[in-house]
């Protein structure tokens, strides 16, 4: 078939012109010879020539129409006939652009969150490691020797490099500015395969130079945007976390670091540690006992992952055995230790708490798009009723039925489309809106990096093709069907096309009650999860984070400042009280430790607790109860007998039935009395088990970084802002990170579960909408397909009631129909939820009778509105029409 | 499709079989080019005026031959002292056995057509 041929057919047009002309012209040549003046030859030859413009008309159809002439007369009609109603057109449109800007959405988050991989060559090389011990995850992280090991003895990668996140403080001159930044081996960038669009990257020089000439590589965007690519950025000293770096490189562009959600600004020589972390690093960065590096590696060309697995796993086992403690050596050599090598093209794993809602959340767009699907054939099935006459007029006047789909069809693709470029728009601000409301929330500047690339606008132009023949299909085939003298003869019931319509009413509520229910369900979790009894009182208080090794300082200093910046707060009209914790509660953190109960048959190894070293006044600054004893006080420091506070649930498992004061337990070489007794409180997350807990005081353990808690009597603004205030005091250049009210933290551990409480919420609502609309336009079909028939049996006498009866019955069958189809499919689709649901069942019956409910009162509230008129219809009115 | 008719008398007028003009089309182009009136004055002299060939059919039929490759076009001037340009229809190597093909077809037809029409005249064979 030929595509193209706009100019050809201009110039065939002129040409079959010239060809007639000379036709014609030699006719009159020839009466002009038999003797007819110039003029009546002229009138001779037309007349036999017969009608000129049919003879053309047949002409260019011998030349046949071109796929691409077809499709734009086509085009035409369907946009004058759109034209022609424009309420079905925007019904339509809406419903499929809020159907496919949705899953665009979605789908955006889907890929960025688990499609997409690292933007390096050949991704699907990379392996992740993991050690096992005895065929259990043991310890994700690996210590330095045994990467380095690893990358010079195995024959199975190219390479493999260690990297190890954290926060940079970029001190520049005044302000401080935290930076995602990424400790590194010498292997990185080689392993990686990332070039550099300035200077070099690290190597392993730069690893063993180590403390000789700090150096560093900057992403492109810190470089563009920070630096504003000044291109003088080589050699340039930048101060981080107070200690001199100088500048060798810019990644290439797009490069972002070894993990798909992150987005990492700077990398710097592993053997920097003791720069930005407290503590012994400067010697302990490479010793084999202290494993903290996250470890990847790529696949050499040819090898599989199970070659590869198969390959390391003896040496491996070598390198353990070298590295052990003489002392130790037989028991390495007992244990079964393997490094475990699983896919790595999305770097280094980090299960985001939104991987699993977002899955979820894909499945329930695409209910939504189905549902919307529905609700346009239906449309347009209704439409199709009130076009019959049209298709009958042009069937009979020749129209192929293939030419009448095609044409059906073309109109359902410019809905589509239209729909489509809607949706895309749709899409644009609901992932500008979602990320707004979980970066927000994801303070740090380190948000979910979510696009519309080319992958998903990819992705939204299949699915509107896909939509145009979802919805278009079935209405086109029926449309076109070529019952041409009965429609001609006045017309009938479309009965097929109202059966089609009918399943379709039954199939939208159906899958409408798996998203309300799914909906219901997570609403009652997001209910129970904020009224779940904390052990503590956060309304009121703000939380932040110091870390003063960041700015340089030592232990020592550290404490130092500490101490000033809470006497400060504790000044402050307005603030009830202040205090330190290393871990804030619920923020997902936690810290445990091995301890020995004297009196107890389990050995220190066996006894694991979680605890905490706070500060004095912690619990007044949370209102958490203290039953017994007293709480930790300033005499409670280095050199002091060392104190515990501990919570009931502690004591009813270790010491049950006893009272815990004076009572002493071991930890950490050296026995601990307890001094007080509090009230449990959730301590990791909100969805967990309150356990038992140990707390610590501040003082007698060795940390620099705090959680800052400060209970105030102000406003939130104004308490962040006097909070920030008293810390710049004490030393206007320590970075604080994380202010944010108590609530907000707890808000935001529970940020995926609202997320998708609110989306599920509003598509019900869309839905609902949609199942409400596809009724009322049925019934108010048939009431205007039967208005005769109304009229008649109001003539003999029949009650409004009767009437109403009649169609109340039809949608009655429909809405129970979709209803009993729906409750199977919703609580089979709950049981994906159950890992998200929290103190509610994935078949619980309360949310069940509530979604029913909802569909029966949307059902009848969509009935009622057409089924009034009906009964308003004046029999006399009614037989005197058509 | 319609295509040509008899007209000696108006009453009886005989639709040719589809494809026939085709045929006679193909066949008048096997003496040498020719262009559309030509190509129809050739068929009404040679059947004595019997086809009257309508050129509503006529040009829609070359111009399907064209597209189906078994004609070739050229413009040439032709007439009295050349002074007038006309398209010139030749048959093609795809034409000529186009018309074999439906010549043979047609052949076979009229006798078995001949044989139901008239059975007596075929027993003596």
């Amino acid at each position: 078939m030929r595509l193209f041929g706009f100019r050809q057919r201009k110039q065939r047009e002129q040409d079959l012109e010239r060809e007639l002309r000379a036709h014609l012209e030699a006719e009159a040549d020839e009466q002009k010879q038999n003797g007819l003046s110039a003029e009546e030859a002229h009138y001779a030859a037309r007349r036999a020539f017969g009608n000129q413009s049919l003879t053309k008309e047949n002409v260019r159809a011998a030349w046949g129409w071109t796929v691409l002439e077809t499709l734009g007369q086509d085009l035409r009609y369907a946009f004058r006939s759109l034209r022609g109603s424009p309420a079905f057109a925007l019904v339509a449109i809406a419903s499929l652009g809020l159907g496919i800007g949705a899953n665009t959405a979605i789908f955006s988050f889907v890929n960025a969150l688990l499609l997409q991989k690292l933007p390096v060559p050949e991704p699907t090389r990379l392996v992740e490691l993991t050690e096992y011990r005895d065929g259990k995850l043991f310890n994700s992280p690996f210590s330095f020797p045994v990467i380095d090991q690893l990358d010079r003895r195995n024959t199975a990668f190219t390479g493999v490099f260690g990297r190890y996140p954290l926060r940079v403080n970029l001190t520049p001159d005044s302000a401080a500015e935290l930076l995602n930044g990424e400790l590194v081996t010498g292997t990185y960038f080689a392993t990686l395969q990332v070039k550099p669009a300035l200077g070099r990257l690290l190597n392993d020089d730069d690893v063993k130079a180590g403390t000789g000439n700090p150096v560093c590589v900057i992403s492109y965007p810190l470089w563009q945007g920070h630096f504003g690519g000044d291109m003088h950025i080589l050699g340039r000293k930048l101060m981080l976390s107070a200690h001199p770096y100088s500048v060798v490189g810019v990644t290439q562009k797009g490069f972002f670091g070894a993990q798909l959600q992150s987005r990492v600004d700077l990398q710097i020589p592993i053997s920097r540690a003791a720069d930005f972390m407290q503590g012994p690093f400067a010697t302990m960065w490479k010793s084999p006992g202290f494993v903290w590096i996250e470890a990847m590696a790529r696949l050499k060309p040819g090898l599989t992952m199970a070659q590869a697995q198969a390959m390391v796993d003896p040496v491996a086992r070598a390198i353990q055995l070298d590295l052990a403690d003489p002392k130790d050596r037989a028991n390495v050599a007992g244990r079964r230790t393997a490094f475990h090598l699983s896919e790595g093209s999305q770097g280094v794993k980090n299960d985001s708490p939104y991987s699993k809602p977002v899955t979820i959340l894909m499945g329930v767009v695409g209910l939504v798009l189905l549902i919307a699907c529905a609700n346009v054939a239906n449309l347009l099935l209704a439409r199709a009723g009130a076009r019959s006459k049209e298709f009958a007029v042009r069937l009979s006047l020749g129209a192929s039925r293939l030419r009448l789909m095609r044409q059906l069809m073309v109109e359902s693709l410019v809905l589509a489309g239209a729909g489509g470029l809607l949706g895309v728009a749709l899409a644009f601000w609901i992932v500008r809106t979602l990320l707004l409301y979980l970066n927000g929330a994801n303070s740090g500047g380190n948000g979910l990096p979510v696009e519309l690339d080319p992958m998903v606008i990819g992705f939204s132009i299949l699915l509107t093709l896909l939509t145009a023949v979802l919805f278009g299909f079935a209405p086109a085939w029926q449309s076109a069907k070529p019952d041409v003298s009965s429609e001609l003869k006045g017309g009938n019931e479309q009965v097929s096309g109202v059966k089609t319509r009918r399943f379709l009413i039954v199939l939208e509520i159906a899958l409408s009650m798996v998203i309300l229910f799914a909906a219901g369900l997570m609403t009652r979790t997001l209910g129970q999860l904020r009224t779940i009894d904390l052990g503590f009182d956060p309304s009121g208080v703000t939380t932040l984070h110091i870390d003063p090794a960041m700015s340089g300082y030592s232990q020592q200093q550290s404490d130092r400042v500490f101490d000033a910046v809470l006497s400060r707060l504790r000044a402050q009209p307005g603030i009830v009280a202040a205090s330190l914790a290393v871990v804030a509660p619920l923020e997902g953190s936690m810290m445990s430790m091995s301890f020995e109960v004297p009196g107890r048959a389990e050995k220190n190894s066996d006894l694991q607790t979680n605890f905490n070293m706070v500060s004095p006044s912690y619990f007044k600054t949370l209102h958490q109860p203290i039953l017994a004893g007293r709480d930790f006080n300033d005499l409670d420091a280095k050199k002091a007998p060392r104190v515990a506070i501990v919570n009931d649930l502690f004591v009813d498992q270790y010491m049950p039935g006893e009272n815990p004061l004076g009572r002493l337990f071991h930890m950490g070489g050296g026995d601990v009395e307890i001094v007080g007794l509090v009230g449990s409180s959730h301590y990791q997350m909100l969805r967990e088990k309150v356990c038992p807990l140990i707390y610590l005081p501040v003082k007698q353990t060795q940390s620099s970084g705090f959680s800052v808690l400060v209970r105030t009597r102000l406003a939130p603004a104004q308490a962040v802002a006097e909070i920030k205030q008293a810390v710049r005091a004490v030393d206007p250049k320590l970075p604080i990170y994380g202010v944010r009210e108590f609530q907000d933290v707890i808000d935001e551990g529970i940020g995926s579960e609202r997320m998708l409480t609110f989306l599920a919420a509003l598509f019900s609502a869309l839905v609902t909408l949609l199942c409400g609309m596809g009724v009322y336009g049925l019934i108010a079909y048939a009431i205007s397909r039967r208005t005769r028939e109304i009229g008649v049996r109001f003539a003999i006498g029949a009650q409004k009631a009767d009437v109403a009866k009649l169609f109340l019955r039809e949608s009655g069958a429909l809405i129970a129909a979709g209803v009993l189809v729906g409750i199977p499919l919703a609580l089979a689709s709950a049981r994906i939820l159950k890992s998200l649901l929290y103190g509610v069942e994935p078949s619980d019956t309360f949310t069940m009778l509530s979604a029913i409910a909802i569909f029966l009162a949307a059902g009848a509230l969509a009935s009622l509105l057409p089924v009034r008129k009906a009964t308003r219809i004046e029999p006399l009115r009614a037989l005197r029409y058509e | 499709m319609s295509t040509s008719t008899m007209t000696k008398d108006s009453s009886d007028r005989i639709e040719l079989l589809q494809g026939t003009l085709d045929m006679l089309i193909l066949r008048t182009l096997l003496f040498g080019p020719a262009h559309g009136h030509q190509i129809a004055k050739h068929i009404q002299r040679t059947t004595e005026e019997m086809l009257q060939v309508e050129h509503g059919s006529l040009y829609p039929a070359l111009h399907r031959l064209e597209r189906k490759g078994w004609i070739a076009a050229k413009w040439e001037p032709a007439g009295k002292d050349l002074k007038r340009e006309f398209k010139f229809y030749r048959l093609t190597a795809a034409g000529k056995k186009q018309l074999l093909a439906e010549e043979s077809n047609w052949k076979k037809m009229t006798s078995a057509i001949a044989r139901v029409m008239w059975p007596a005249t075929e027993e003596e064979g």
